[in-house]
């Protein structure tokens, strides 16, 4: 049974790997949602995110304002639909950024070996030890506070992160017998580790990117609350809890919880997709 | 002479894989280089193709002799159309996600100067020589069978027209009546004046079929070479006796090593 | 009399809606002490066949037909019956060792273990069974291995290390998958030559499970070969080895190159082996067989006794070599 070859058949289409259980339906469902909200906010938002109305301050919520209106009576459901974009676009470009530094850091380690690897492998081990709130409150306080800040902090943060796994992966790869027969037939360093490593690294590449995600909106969020993030009075779901934890000990508790429970809806889709993907690429 | 080497030697870390071994193949000669595991012959193998760097002696391949210099990327592929090697494992010696007729184009792309449709025509050319058809060309590694893979693992060796060809226990993973039909287009190919043959393997009844000389390896270093048929017959070392004894074969009965 | 007997065994997992076979309608026996081989290649069912008797089939598979050990039914009994079987009367030795002995535990006490668990032996007398155990298979300083961890052990020194572990329990069959396949070539002999020692000396039946049809040969009172999930052919060893019955033996016989005489060409088989599930209808080596006939794609073949041969072929009697 070593080899199940079937010439012939025909294989179904296969569903994206992330679609094959409810959990990982719901959690791409809530992912494109959210996005959505972010893209379409001056569509969708009923009212100016940043227009205070007094007679809306501390509001319950009603039929004009669904979620009611935090302390200076700024529509909550506006600010949370405004704060999507924010306190998503941060985490996604930490993503991009670690993903593509630590890949080629990886990579590099991977197929060099030798010294290469030795320095970049240890260089990853001191970054690691060092929480990820440390380099943004760093950059922070070197750059000043705002998303810029916060988007680099979080980047070296995540870089090890994310090449330590990678580097494993693509060593194994490195190792299989075909990359060497590459070599042996003259092809150069950079179109095998193009051609070759990287495509089969890429399912594993997602799967990491999608789970960081998840911490990532944590992180961000958690800079935002101490006040070291984007500055009000821009709408993000981390500043948003930190003046909505006011407003709930002041009868409004509204802004808070729904700022605070998207955050977790975000990072609870992401670790779903992301162990999943994850199995699957491995 | 194709290749010449000539007291070679790996070390890796403390460990002598290989010490002093010196061979010589011709031109259209088949070679066994047998041996048991820990023997050095899948280093010997490595260091004839550049995966390995000798730690002492010489490797001249078609009069030119290797340096430990770093070859330049036109230097790899001259030495690519010089010697190529197939794996033991039919699974991991190909990606997984690169077709069959693309894992060909792309050797024959490195290497020569066609048209799109002369290459395809090549390739489709190439597959036929090793039993395969032109649906294969489209087809996935996971598509094929083990015997099948190690059709295209030939067929990209031969693609760069190599003038000597490493098998490096590229039978020992098939099933046995894989094993004879990989045996025969081997025997083919070098008739059709293909290529010569160095011959890694552990199994000395593939190795009479395959090879005109053999050089038996134990701990790094050579035991015996000779012609293959007068070594299998009237073995001079006793470990060539040893291991010539213990190939099953009909009549023959298990024994235990004096202690 | 018969230790174990299969009678119109087979195997099948599920697969997508359906069920995929992969044993089909196997009949075979082994005598008390008596060593039988089973020779196939890949898919052709040896193994899965073989660790059906200890109870070892896939998740959800689906078995059909009897194997009765020693007068009793094997296939549906309780899981607490199946073990007792398994730590006292039949042992098995995996192609793998490494795969099979606790990295992180010494050889003393991957040996001890068994008897003190399963034979009430007390922990002292089971040392200096072990001792004497390793001494059978070629281990002459028991003590010090006994202290041993197996990375510090060759593949073929932990190969006897597992068949010492198996005759401790002193069974009655040793079912052996592949014992040498990951072994140099003097350290199969070696083992080998050891097992079939210790066998006889014990009386103790093996059912030895192998593509190497002259491996087989050379080892066992009498061979059966597999393909595409049933017995194609069984015979005493030497007479299938100098006079096969089926086409497929005689092909794999002859395809192997020999270290005596070099053919040419090697006569091959031609296609690639299947699995019982991707068999065609009527006999399933008939798309590769050079004798087949249009009926040999109509039926599948019965075995039938042909001098003292049990052979699926329809041509049989035709047919020599």
């Amino acid at each position: 049974m070593s080899s199940p070859a079937l010439p012939g058949r025909l294989r179904l289409p296969r569903l994206p790997a992330a679609l094959r259980s409810p959990a990982q339906r719901i959690a791409v469902g809530l992912l494109v949602v959210l996005a959505a909200a972010a893209l379409l906010a001056p569509v969708i938002a009923p009212y100016d995110p940043d227009l205070p109305d007094l007679f809306n301050a501390l509001g319950p919520a009603s039929p004009t304002h669904w979620l009611g209106g935090d302390a200076v009576g700024r529509d909550v459901l506006s600010r949370v639909i405004w704060g999507a974009r924010t306190t998503l676009l941060g985490p996604l470009l930490v993503i991009v950024c670690s993903t593509a530094v630590g890949g080629t850091l990886a990579i590099l380690a991977a197929w060099c070996g030798g010294k290469v690897d030795a320095v970049v492998s240890r260089g990853l081990d001191v970054l690691f030890a060092v929480p990820s709130i440390v380099f943004a409150l760093v950059t922070v306080a070197v750059l000043g506070p705002g998303l810029p800040a916060v988007v680099l902090g979080l980047t070296v943060a995540y870089t090890p992160f994310v090449a330590r796994v990678l580097r494993s992966a693509a060593l194994r790869e490195r190792n299989l017998p075909y990359v060497a027969a590459a070599w042996v037939q003259g092809r150069s360093a950079f179109a095998i580790c193009a051609r070759h490593l990287l495509p089969n690294l890429t399912p594993l590449i997602v799967a990491q990117a999608v789970s960081a995600f998840g911490f990532a909106v944590i992180d961000q969020a958690a800079v935002s609350f101490l006040g070291l993030g984007v500055q009000p009075p821009t709408a993000d779901w981390g500043l948003m809890v930190k003046s909505g934890l006011d407003s709930a000990m002041r009868g409004q508790p509204l802004e808070a919880l729904s700022a605070g429970l998207l955050i977790a809806v975000v990072v609870a889709a992401g670790n779903v997709l992301g162990d999943r993907l994850g199995e699957e690429g491995r | 002479m194709v290749i010449e080497a000539t007291g070679l030697r790996k070390v890796f870390g403390e460990a002598v894989a290989v010490d002093d071994v010196s061979f010589a193949l011709e031109e259209g000669e088949s070679l066994a280089i047998v041996g048991e595991s820990g023997s050095g012959k899948t280093t010997v193998a490595r260091m004839l193709v550049g995966l390995e760097t000798p730690s002492g002696g010489t490797i001249t391949v078609c009069g030119r002799e290797r340096t430990a210099r770093k070859p330049s990327g036109a230097e790899r592929r001259r030495r690519a159309r010089e010697i190529q090697i197939v794996f033991q494992d039919p699974y991991s010696s190909l990606d997984k996600r690169q077709r069959v007729g693309d894992v060909v184009e792309t050797s024959l792309a490195l290497h020569f100067d066609r048209t799109p449709a002369e290459r395809h025509r090549r390739m489709l050319d190439l597959l036929d020589s090793v039993g395969l058809a032109e649906r294969h060309a489209a087809m996935l590694p996971r598509q094929l069978s083990g015997g099948q893979r190690q059709r295209v693992a030939i067929a990209r060796a031969l693609a760069v027209e190599p003038r000597v060809l490493v098998l490096d226990e590229a039978v020992a993973a098939l099933d046995v009546s894989i094993q004879a039909q990989i045996l025969n287009l081997l025997a083919d190919i070098r008739e059709r004046g293909g290529s010569s043959y160095v011959f890694i393997s552990h199994d000395l009844a593939v190795v009479h079929q395959i090879s005109d000389r053999a050089v038996v390896m134990r701990n790094g270093r050579v035991v015996e070479q000779g012609p293959t048929p007068a070594l299998l017959a009237a073995p001079q070392q006793e470990y060539t006796r040893q291991l010539r004894a213990a190939v099953p074969r009909p009549g023959w009965k298990p024994t235990r090593r004096p202690a | 009399m018969s230790l174990i007997e299969l009678d119109g065994f087979g195997l099948a997992v599920p697969y997508e809606k359906g069920w995929r076979t992969l044993v089909e309608q196997v009949d075979l026996t082994i005598g008390q002490g008596e060593a039988v081989g089973l020779v196939g290649e890949s898919g052709s069912g040896k193994s899965m066949t073989a660790r059906a008797i200890i109870g070892l089939t896939p998740t959800k598979a689906r078995t059909t037909g009897r194997i009765v050990f020693d007068g009793e039914p094997v296939t549906g009994i309780s899981g607490r019956r199946l073990r007792e079987l398994r730590t006292r009367r039949i042992a098995m030795v995996f192609q793998d060792p490494r795969a099979h002995i606790n990295p992180v535990r010494s050889v003393g006490d991957f040996l001890t273990e068994a008897m003190i668990a399963n034979l009430g032996v007390a922990p002292r007398d089971a040392r200096l069974r072990a001792v004497r155990l390793l001494a059978d298979v070629g281990i002459p300083d028991g003590e010090r291995r006994l202290r041993q961890y197996p990375h510090e052990l060759s593949g073929g020194l932990l190969q006897r290390v597992m068949i010492a572990s198996v005759l401790a329990v002193e069974p009655d069959l040793i079912l052996a998958d592949e014992p040498t396949t990951a072994l140099d070539v003097t350290a199969q002999s070696e083992v080998m030559a050891i097992l079939e020692e210790a066998r006889r000396a014990r009386g103790t039946a093996l059912l030895l499970i192998t593509h190497d049809l002259e491996l087989a040969a050379a080892t066992c009172d009498r061979l059966a070969v597999m393909y595409a999930g049933r017995i194609v052919e069984t015979q005493p060893a030497e007479a299938l080895t100098e006079r096969p019955r089926h086409p497929y033996a005689a092909g794999l016989l002859r395809s192997r190159p020999s270290i005596d005489e070099i053919a040419h060409r090697l006569p091959v088989i031609p296609g690639r082996p299947v699995a019982a599930f991707e068999a065609e209808p009527g006999c399933a080596f008939a798309p590769r067989c050079e004798y087949a006939q249009p009926a040999c794609t109509r039926q599948t073949p019965a075995v039938r006794e042909v001098d003292g041969a049990a052979v699926a072929c329809l041509r049989v009697e035709e047919l020599t070599w």
